[in-house]
């Protein structure tokens, strides 16, 4: 897997400060963004499904990928 | 005998079946959303439910079974909703073995299904919100078994119907039914698993004691029923997984070993919508039902299904705390707080018995914040329990707090990576006295005579208040 389209949000938060654990996909098809666990990103081998067009693809296919 | 069809008859008068066909895509799930928004519960039954095609099927579905605390306690003969976490905590402290019957004796099997027959997408399954990717079983009760033990494990699963014969489901990663699945794979085997539809609140109750492993859910909800469970082997797994004979529908099949596709993401209890993860599927083998079924569907994140869900917590809770701090009274699990919070009433409790009492529930994995509040507190008000952390809490005195502990990764808020959560106690309790015969050295609350104030209720008896400015 190739970590082209992702970004990686900062892993610890400043004391204080609120930082999300959502990680986003937006879908290669229909360009639309979907909430997904990190794990099922890193496993690598799960085809993503997005609930928005229907459209299965690998987290290299995925327009952007935002990891928390 | 108790089971779904006989409870329908028990709350015949608070059963509402609306008129004509009614769309299984989020049509219901709205219905239940403005109930909620209306505080009004009754047991919808939906007899005309209308597919994605338009098709209208012919089998019914029934939701917010357990939305109401009052129907819920009803259930198990409790008349006072508010005295449930006391009979909970010893009915199944008190559990009975359930027994099996012939195939002929289990409404469950008059119809079997094998092979194409089997088909998912004749149920009557709904598409629940927004960003469900498909029809989701709400009401699917997933039993498995542990393959060293051969103890059964039972508890609700969400599953995604995505072909005629195949859909995943999510076996939380703590869960029992996961621990049965990896000890299966572990082995390169496929996971046997059934998931069952439809029953009584009794067994469904039954079904979410929260239990060691590995420990079969059956002998609790015999405890529940005040008899045993009638079960029957399965048509596909035998008496390796029995199934409630009783229920209205079951779906039998297999985990495939180390097979997994994408699940949700799917509304979930907190109110979000929860992520979509890596999920086990199920191959089905086979489906059974009983002639004329009753589809059974969960509200996820409704009171339809948190309230039945916490009120199993309130007995947990309540059996925790009990032989630590014989002065509680009453637990109450919230649907405002979801599944995170609990508030309890304490009669008179010696000093350092809430603290004690609030650190035991501190260890049961749901409960995030805990509040522990005299008997003058209705615990089933809100606005009561922000009442007493108004005026009875002094932050650094009273909460007590702790990290690192097992919790809901559900929880939106938890930081970034964790995988434990911080918890909150807290304790808001006045003072008490500290003289025998004494008053509790705190200031007595505001009030009227009870003579003034049921004048006062009479005189606006019959009055008509429409368009009185609220609160």
């Amino acid at each position: 897997m190739t970590d082209d389209n992702i970004t990686r949000l900062r892993a610890h938060s400043p004391p204080g400060e609120k930082r999300g654990a959502v990680s986003w996909v937006q879908c290669g098809s229909c360009a639309e963004w979907f909430h997904v666990t990190e794990d099922i990103i890193t496993r690598g081998t799960v085809d993503l499904h997005c609930p928005h067009c229907h459209t299965e693809f690998l987290p290299p296919e995925a327009k952007k990928i935002v990891l928390a | 005998m108790s089971d779904l069809r006989t409870f329908l008859q028990e709350e015949a008068s608070h059963v509402w079946r609306p008129d004509g066909p009614v769309g299984l895509v989020q049509e219901i799930t709205a219905l239940q959303q403005a109930l909620d928004a209306r505080q009004q519960y009754p047991v919808i039954e939906i007899a005309q439910p209308r597919g994605a095609d338009g098709a209208v099927g012919n089998i019914p579905v029934v939701c917010n079974l357990t939305a109401s605390r009052e129907l819920t306690a009803r259930a198990l003969g409790v008349q006072d909703h508010r005295d449930f976490a006391a009979t909970y905590a010893q009915r199944t402290a008190n559990p009975i073995p359930p027994i099996a019957v012939a195939r002929d004796a289990a409404p469950v099997q008059q119809i079997v299904l094998q092979g194409e027959e089997a088909n998912l997408f004749d149920l009557p399954i709904l598409t629940q919100h927004t960003m469900d990717p498909g029809p989701y079983l709400t009401a699917a009760h997933a039993t498995t078994y542990d393959p060293d033990s051969g103890v059964d494990n039972t508890a609700i699963q969400r599953c995604w119907v995505k072909e005629p014969r195949r859909m995943s489901y999510y076996p939380y990663p703590a869960s029992h039914n996961t621990r049965n699945l990896r000890k299966f794979w572990g082995k390169g085997e496929a996971c046997p698993v059934v998931f069952w539809i439809g029953h009584h609140p009794k067994v469904l109750l039954g079904t979410q004691a929260k239990l060691a492993y590995p420990e079969s859910h059956w002998s609790a909800c015999g405890g529940l029923l005040g008899e045993p469970l009638k079960l029957v082997p399965s048509i596909t797994h035998g008496d390796k997984i029995m199934v409630p004979a009783d229920a209205e529908i079951v779906i039998e099949g297999w985990a495939p070993a180390n097979v997994w596709e994408a699940d949700g993401p799917f509304g979930e209890y907190t109110g979000y919508m929860g992520a979509q993860v890596a999920a086990p599927v199920c191959e089905v083998t086979c489906i059974t039902r009983r002639e004329k079924a009753i589809y059974h569907d969960y509200g996820s994140g409704h009171a339809d299904m948190l309230v039945p869900d916490n009120m199993v917590m309130e007995g947990k809770i309540y059996g925790m705390m009990k032989p630590i701090a014989p002065s509680v009274r009453r637990v109450h699990v919230p649907v405002s707080g979801r599944r995170f919070h609990a508030y309890v009433s304490f009669e008179n409790p010696g000093i350092g018995e809430v603290r004690d009492a609030l650190m035991a529930a501190l260890a049961y994995r749901r409960t995030k914040a805990i509040v522990a509040v005299d008997d003058d507190i209705d615990i089933f008000s809100d606005s009561d329990i922000m009442f007493a952390l108004a005026t009875r809490v002094q932050w650094q005195r009273d909460v007590i707090t702790a990290s690192g502990l097992q919790g809901s990764l559900m929880d939106p808020s938890i930081p970034r990576g964790a995988k434990t959560v911080e918890k909150a106690g807290i304790d808001a309790t006045l003072a008490p006295s500290e003289v025998p015969g004494a008053p509790r050295p705190v200031a007595p609350r505001n009030s009227v005579s009870q003579d003034a104030l049921d004048a006062a209720i009479a005189r606006l008896t019959g009055i008509d208040t429409k368009g009185w400015p609220e609160l």
